[in-house]
């Protein structure tokens, strides 16, 4: 996956150039182009219904449509990729409505964001070869270490079902898992949504030290200015399947066409 | 009491044999909710090339080798041109399974012809005696033999990757891709183990029956998908239990009250269950989503 | 009864193919006018048969013993200085054709018997349109119990019909080889039930006790272990296979696990003695009994001849069609004699005929029935079925 130094887009987490999407005829996306410079947290902002979930499906490749229009992950063009392979180019999400596997329990979902990057074969893994075994040791390591990131939220409840979790907890495995494939982009579509203040902050600061630590490149979807304030040097805004403005987060607060945007 | 052991250890060898088959189907349905009405011809098949080797003086070994990679391959093409393309839609899965299932069934019939044959296989004129009670060589075989797909059984869904990712598609195949797991594959290798499954039950049936035909595809598997149904539908262990249990009942049946009376029995517990008790003795409620 | 009509006049009224509404109008104007107009030169019989069809193998080694027959006593000055003329008429083991070759046959008002009949369902078509004319019928190896069940005046047969063979497979086991407690494998269809009902009877007429009786789907069971369990569990001296050859072919290879060092004598019908039987038993089979209407090691006189002859002209073996065509023809030879060479009034006559015959010693009931004195006994010996002279000859003397 050596990429080429003559690229335009080397150097962004994502770039998305000209994109539209139509759905029988009515188009979500129209023209859209978004950057999320490496190692940056980027907000996406718009009222319901303005295309940041159609947005995001077609990056992460839950939308299996055409489209057209450039969407570039790392420098990659995912335009033929399936989805489970854009995971090994360093992309990962989360879902506006919680999705877990349901009948796994913590430790389980978070170790199957680590399946993109397993080296053992069905066979070996079945035969239980040593190398086979050193491989899940290592990865339940790092599955513990992803969850020591919430503190003692999830490792304690690491054996549990996840259906049994608070609400917050399973927004956390979600984004544990997540983490759990390496990602250097994250998409996160409203990751605060249903969560009190307290959890709203715990969480923001969660995500700003590991954009910190680990360099991780987020887009995130958030209805709440105050996290998009605190977390995001610039932020787009999508209406009606277009980007109307794009900038600091002061600026665009100011901007009419947002302010219309948004009550009209 | 010597009777009643006889009849046990009969009802527990064709339970084994029905659960090797009923595992077919559960694992498939487990994943994808969606009944694999090839899996008979599949097994018949892989059976069939096990029980040719065996007659034209193959090693046992490479024969029982040939059939379970025949009957793998099967699987594998069967999965990737007839159901892969269909794959979410709940009716056309279906309609091409049947097809499929006939083509397989006429090509069979083409090399083997439809004629009933017997399937040598060592120990089969061997009997043990155990006090008063008599026992085969062969059933303690079938007994090891499930035992160990229990056991393969067991490790695969709960030591390995490849069990977890089928939980994970099983719950919800949509996020699972999103989040790396290579669907496709999984979704083969599944089809692949229920073949293997099946091919293993349909050797062990030939063996400890000795008699094979074509046309067992369809009508063999008819105890084995009322064991799935008993056992619950998607639940590879409530198919074990489900095998056991229809084994167990048929030998009582018809030792206790009347061989005349075992289709009825079988098709009775078939229905009844389906109306009362559709989830089957394991319950599972298999996870469905908006 | 049933009045015998002159052809001539017949076919005055009722042109090639008659309805039977037709029929029973003009009939009753027709009755007790002269019978059969005779030729003097021959003995003029028809032969209905299938010599073309899914069946045509049959019919045509059917024919193939009919023809033989008719040479040698062509040969031999024929009966009572008359030759005998063969019309043949093919009816395809099939109702509609068979019907239509009865008509054509009860138009040609020279014939005076029906020989060669394969077909059951064939020949229950054409046993009205017989019985129309009186013209007797002494069909060749339709096996149907139901034929002599309709009580046809004008009809007799060569082979026993499938109950007696029944019966005789349990005699054998009872009278001849002296078992008191006989086990029963069946199927559950119709053809497995009529086998139950016939061993029933026939065991409990001979002194012995049915003490178990299991069954089985044929096409689908293929696991016996359960009912074999149960036929061990109830000791019997003797198995009888009421079965297919293919499902009896597993049971009994099951059978040795079932039964352990339990010697249990197996009883099997003549479908049974088939290759694949013995393949698919294996070495459990040794020993079964069978009782079938023919064999070609039959070493009586009767019997080496035919052979000796048969595969002269044909260079090839005879098989139980043959014979029974072979002796269709010299049974109604020694009929016509005993009726002093007239051929008038005849189907009385062929009931009360004892004939020995290629397939043994052939005599009939009152219904038309080879009451079973011609079937034989062979053993499955060293893989091979043996012909059983003594047994045989035990069967036969009861």
């Amino acid at each position: 996956m050596t990429d080429t130094a003559e690229t335009p887009k080397m150097g962004d987490a994502l770039s998305v150039s000209n994109l539209t999407l139509s759905y029988g005829g009515v188009k979500a996306l129209a023209g859209v182009s978004v950057v999320v410079p490496s190692g940056e947290i980027i907000g996406l902002i718009g009222p319901n219904g303005s295309g940041k979930s159609s947005l995001i499906n077609v990056i992460s490749g839950a939308y299996r449509g055409p489209y057209q229009g450039e969407v570039c992950i790392n420098g990659t063009d995912v335009h033929d990729m399936p989805a489970h392979r854009r995971a090994s180019v360093g992309m990962s999400r989360i879902f506006q409505g919680i999705r877990l596997f349901d009948t796994l329990t913590v430790e389980q979902n978070i170790l199957l964001g680590g399946h993109v990057h397993y080296a053992t074969g069905y066979v070996a893994s079945i035969l239980r070869t040593p190398r086979a075994r050193l491989e899940m040791a290592e990865q339940r390591e790092r599955a513990r270490a992803v969850m020591a990131l919430f503190g003692d939220r999830l490792l304690p409840r690491a054996d549990q079902q996840v259906l049994s979790l608070s609400y917050a907890n399973r927004r956390r495995v979600e984004i544990s898992r997540a983490l759990m494939t390496a990602p250097e982009l994250l998409l996160l579509d409203e990751p605060m949504a249903g969560m009190n203040p307290h959890e709203t902050e715990e969480l923001t600061e969660q995500l700003r030290a590991l954009n910190r630590a680990q360099k991780i490149s987020m887009l995130l979807v958030e209805h709440k200015m105050s996290v998009i304030g605190d977390l995001c040097a610039n932020v787009y805004v999508l209406s009606s399947g277009t980007v109307i403005a794009h900038g600091p987060v002061g600026m665009i607060q100011q901007d009419e066409k947002v302010v219309e945007a948004f009550l009209g | 009491m010597q009777f009643f052991a006889t009849q046990l250890l009969n009802g527990l060898t064709a339970g084994v044999v029905y659960a090797m088959l009923a595992v077919g189907y559960s694992l498939v349905y487990g994943i994808l909710q969606q009944i694999n009405f090839a899996h008979g011809y599949v097994y018949m098949f892989g059976t069939f090339v096990t029980a040719s080797l065996i007659t034209s003086g193959s090693p046992l070994w490479l024969a029982i080798a040939a059939g379970l990679v025949a009957g793998a391959v099967i699987a594998i093409v069967i999965e990737r041109f007839a159901y892969r393309p269909v794959r979410g839609n709940r009716l056309a899965p279906t309609v091409t399974a049947v097809g499929v299932g006939l083509i397989i069934e006429n090509v069979a019939q083409l090399i083997w012809t439809s004629r009933i044959r017997p399937m040598p296989f060592p120990f089969q004129a061997d009997i043990i005696r155990l006090g008063p009670v008599v026992l085969s060589p062969l059933q303690i075989l079938v007994a090891a033999v499930g035992l160990a797909m229990a056991a393969l059984l067991w490790v695969i869904s709960t030591k390995t990757d490849l069990g977890r990712a089928m939980r994970a598609v099983k719950d919800d195949l949509a996020t699972a891709e999103l989040m790396g797991v290579p669907v496709d594959r999984v979704v083969v290798t599944v089809y692949v183990l229920g073949a293997l499954f099946g091919v293993v039950g349909g050797i062990l049936y030939g063996a400890y029956y000795n008699t094979l035909s074509v046309t067992m595809g369809f009508s063999g598997t008819l105890n084995a998908f009322t064991a799935t149904v008993i056992g619950g539908i998607g639940s590879v262990w409530g198919a074990f239990a489900g095998g056991l249990f229809l084994g167990v009942l048929q030998a009582m049946v018809t030792g206790y009250v009347s061989s005349a009376l075992l289709n009825t029995v079988t098709f009775t517990l078939l229905i009844a269950f389906l109306l009362f008790r559709p989830t089957g003795i394991a319950g599972v409620q298999v996870a469905s989503r908006p | 009864m049933m009045s015998i009509v002159s052809k001539a006049a017949l076919r005055r009224a009722i042109p090639a193919i008659a309805s039977f509404a037709v029929a029973s109008i003009v009939l009753p104007g027709l009755c007790g006018t002269s019978a059969f107009a005779a030729d003097t030169d021959a003995v003029h019989i028809a032969s209905t048969a299938p010599l073309t069809g899914s069946a045509a193998a049959y019919g045509i080694e059917t024919m193939n013993g009919v023809h033989l027959a008719v040479e040698e006593i062509n040969a031999a000055g024929g009966i009572g200085g008359k030759p005998i003329k063969l019309s043949e008429y093919d009816d395809q083991c099939d109702p509609t054709p068979a019907a239509t070759a009865a008509n054509q046959i009860i138009s040609d008002k020279a014939v005076v018997a029906v020989v060669g009949n394969v077909c059951s369902s064939a020949t229950l078509a054409q046993m009205p349109i017989f019985g129309r004319v009186g013209m007797p019928v002494l069909a060749a190896t339709t096996s149907s119990p139901a034929l002599s069940a309709k009580g046809f005046e004008n009809f007799a047969r060569i082979i026993p019909n499938d109950d007696i063979q029944g019966v005789a497979s349990l005699d054998l086991g009872t009278k001849v080889l002296g078992y008191k407690r006989i086990a029963v494998l069946y199927p559950s269809d119709d053809y497995g039930q009529a086998l139950l009902a016939i061993a029933k009877r026939a065991a409990t007429a001979s002194g012995a006790e049915l003490v178990a009786a299991e069954t089985y789907i044929t096409g689908s069971t293929n696991d016996f272990s359960s009912v074999l369990a149960n036929i061990a569990a109830a000791n019997p001296d003797a198995l009888f296979l009421a079965g297919y050859y293919a499902d009896m072919g597993a049971a009994v290879s099951q059978s040795v696990r079932a039964f352990g060092d339990k010697h249990i004598a197996l009883l099997a019908n003549a479908q049974t003695q088939v290759p694949e039987y013995v393949s698919l038993a294996g070495a459990a089979a040794e020993g079964t009994w069978v009782t079938n209407v023919y064999d070609i090691n039959n070493p009586s006189e009767q019997n080496k001849a035919f052979v000796a002859a048969y595969t002269k002209k044909f260079n090839a073996e005879p098989g139980v069609q043959a014979a029974a065509g072979y002796d269709n023809i010299y049974v109604l030879k020694q009929a016509i004699e005993e009726n002093k060479g007239s051929t008038e009034n005849l189907m009385p006559v062929i009931r009360a005929t004892k004939h020995e015959g290629a397939m043994g010693t052939i005599s009939f009931d009152k219904n038309g029935d080879n009451i079973g004195g011609s079937l034989v006994v062979l053993r499955l010996t060293g893989g091979k079925w043996v012909f059983d002279d003594e047994s045989t000859k035990k069967l036969n003397a009861h």
